[in-house]
């Protein structure tokens, strides 16, 4: 069982491969918002563009 | 200058403070336009740390625009010369790149926002301020 399981950060290898929803992704901006992998990393930001365009309206759920 | 217009650097300036005492649910609605806006191609391309407050005040100022008097007016000489008039340099080209995506209109260096830019912040507010949204 992991010891994060309820993490909704981006560096969990876990469910890297799904797409976050908004409200995942401004936890992680609460969270941890910069920084390597924080919220307003570029590579985060490009990976939120990805999860939206992959979402479309589903995003806001 | 009319009755219904507002010099842009004091449009700018009020942005700037909503900005800094933004509370919760702001948040999430400056964070959801501003999101919004780069899927739409304005913001240059790559998204830098160091950016990301410039395009949240941009999207509170798009905010403002919509809401407020409703007209912008941005000389021409801040257009060339941003730097001096203390606007951000990628400024005019995001408001250029808003008229592009039919966000503002823009005649005689007078900004005001279009329908779709009133449409794109009446869904931003309903699809945040929803159940749970904080």
């Amino acid at each position: 069982m992991p010891v994060f399981s309820d993490s909704d950060s981006v560096m969990d290898s876990n469910d890297n491969n799904q797409p976050k929803t908004f409200k995942q992704w401004q936890n992680i901006r609460r969270a941890r918002p910069s920084g390597v992998g924080g919220y307003y990393s570029t590579t985060s930001q490009k990976q939120m563009m990805e999860d939206m365009a992959k979402l479309g309206d589903r995003f806001y759920d | 200058m009319t009755d219904d217009q507002i010099e842009f650097e004091d449009q700018l300036n009020s942005a700037r403070d909503l900005f800094q005492v933004a509370d919760v649910n702001f948040q999430y609605e400056i964070e959801a336009l501003r999101a919004e806006l780069r899927s739409r191609g304005i913001f240059a391309e790559q998204a830098r740390p160091t950016s990301f407050a410039y395009e949240s005040i941009f999207a509170v100022m798009l905010m403002q625009i919509s809401t407020g008097k409703g007209r912008v007016k941005l000389s021409r000489a801040m257009l060339s010369n941003p730097h001096r008039y203390n606007v951000p340099t990628a400024m005019p080209r995001d408001l250029m790149l808003c008229v592009k995506a039919d966000l503002l209109l823009v005649d005689g260096g007078i900004y005001s926002p279009a329908l779709r830019l009133l449409k794109l912040l009446r869904e931003v507010r309903t699809a945040v301020n929803g159940e749970d949204a904080a």
